[in-house]
């Protein structure tokens, strides 16, 4: 007996949408690779990263106690998490994350 | 000693696990068991200074990679040692093999300064070293004489080299590799951090090192190179000069410790490179079973103690 077939999981947030023909099928080369696009979200991710090692490496020149294994990876998260949390936390809105275990997918 | 490669081993790693070990190791355990050999010795390397008095190894050289020392801390064996508790300790497979897998790395990639370390402890003290460029932690010169030196000599090309790496699989910074591949090899860490982050932050935990890596590259290249002002053999310098050649560069000393012909040591960091991972894929599904056991017995001992 063959196992009844199972639907598709839903796609990731963030991720490409045309995964697969609808008939199962393998798709073609051409509609393989969706480009990923470049949402409002996109935009900020880009411009937290870039600012965060701007600041980063441009301080750290001068004040060397900076480049330090805690520091760096800190840095990062501060500037990447912490300053859209500030934002929210001025407009009064909840920091901490309301979900499930990390990784589901919703 | 290496300094961003270290950063960028940790990903290098994780993006070129055997296929059957992919979305199964811990990145943490990679990570500590990268970081683990410098946690260890490198504090007392450069030491500190309190009320005008230096503390720390007066040979540091002899104290990082050397018998007697804390050479034993960038060996195989010692590495083998920490496994062998990780998993009589919590008998989990993602987090010894990533352990191993990040140290192997780490004892190996450090064969290239001039002092190198003891490949072949405990059946050898000889240290193991390519010489590709000089060792230069001093007493005197302290990190920034050491980080001057690593990024005007062969060291900085080291880095570049694992930084291209790492951009050659880059696929292993983004976020869907993370969710798929990362998280759920240590669903319990990212769900108790994922208490005070959202994704983005985990994120941004995730991509951390190799952003300290990347940043403390170019900082310490444009310090040493447009910043400092260093006095060499009695001549002012604008910035410490390049020097790539083997063994460079010029103006440190080249100090070595009790080793082997470095014609021999290529050879054998590949030959135990491959064995780690060898050894890695050969015990991974046996492990499996003792991990099955582990924690059948622990939960039979939960419901009747």
């Amino acid at each position: 007996m063959s196992e009844p077939p199972r639907p598709a999981p839903p796609p990731l947030p963030g991720s490409p949408t045309n995964q697969a023909a609808p008939n199962g099928a393998e798709p073609t080369a051409s509609k393989r690779f969706t480009p990923k696009r470049f949402t409002a979200a996109n935009y900020i991710d880009f411009f937290l990263y870039a600012s965060a090692a701007i600041t980063y490496v441009s301080l750290s020149i001068y004040n060397k106690w900076l480049l330090d294994w805690i520091v760096g990876p800190f840095w990062l998260v501060a500037w990447v998490w912490g300053l859209p949390a500030l934002y929210k936390l001025i407009r009064r809105r909840p920091i901490r994350p309301e979900r499930g275990p990390v990784g589901d997918p919703e | 000693m290496s300094w961003a490669a270290h950063q960028f081993e940790v990903y290098a790693v994780q993006a070129h696990l055997p296929k059957k070990m992919v979305g199964k190791i811990s990145w943490f355990a990679i990570f500590f068991g990268d970081f683990t050999p410098d946690f260890l010795a490198k504090f007392w390397v450069y030491g500190f200074n309190y009320n005008g008095h230096h503390y720390g190894a007066s040979k540091p050289y002899q104290w990082h990679r050397g018998w007697p020392g804390m050479g034993i801390s960038h060996t195989l064996f010692f590495g083998t040692l920490v496994c062998l508790g990780i998993w009589a300790w919590k008998h989990n497979r993602a987090w010894t093999i990533g352990f191993l897998l990040g140290f192997a790395a780490h004892v190996l990639t450090d064969v290239n300064d001039s002092i190198g370390t003891m490949l072949l402890f405990p059946f050898s003290t000889l240290n193991w070293s390519l010489h590709t460029w000089a060792y230069a932690a001093t007493v005197k010169g302290g990190k920034y004489l050491d980080a001057a030196a690593y990024y005007s000599s062969l060291g900085a090309v080291m880095d570049l080299f694992w930084f291209f790496v790492v951009l050659g699989s880059w696929r292993v910074l983004s976020k869907e590799f993370w969710r798929t591949k990362v998280v759920p090899a240590d669903p319990h860490v990212w769900s108790w951090l994922g208490q005070w982050l959202d994704d983005r932050g985990l994120l941004a935990l995730y991509r951390g090192v190799f952003f300290y890596g990347v940043c403390r590259m170019i900082a310490w290249t444009t310090w040493a190179h447009l910043v400092a002002k260093p006095v060499i053999d009695g001549v002012k310098r604008n910035g410490y000069p390049w020097d790539l050649s083997w063994t460079g560069p010029w103006w440190v000393q080249h100090v070595t410790l009790p080793h082997v012909t470095p014609w021999v040591v290529l050879p054998v960091t590949l030959v135990l490179l491959a064995g780690v991972y060898f050894v890695a894929n050969a015990i991974w599904e046996r492990m499996e079973s003792g991990s099955t056991r582990a924690i059948a017995w622990r939960n039979v001992r939960r419901k009747t103690g």
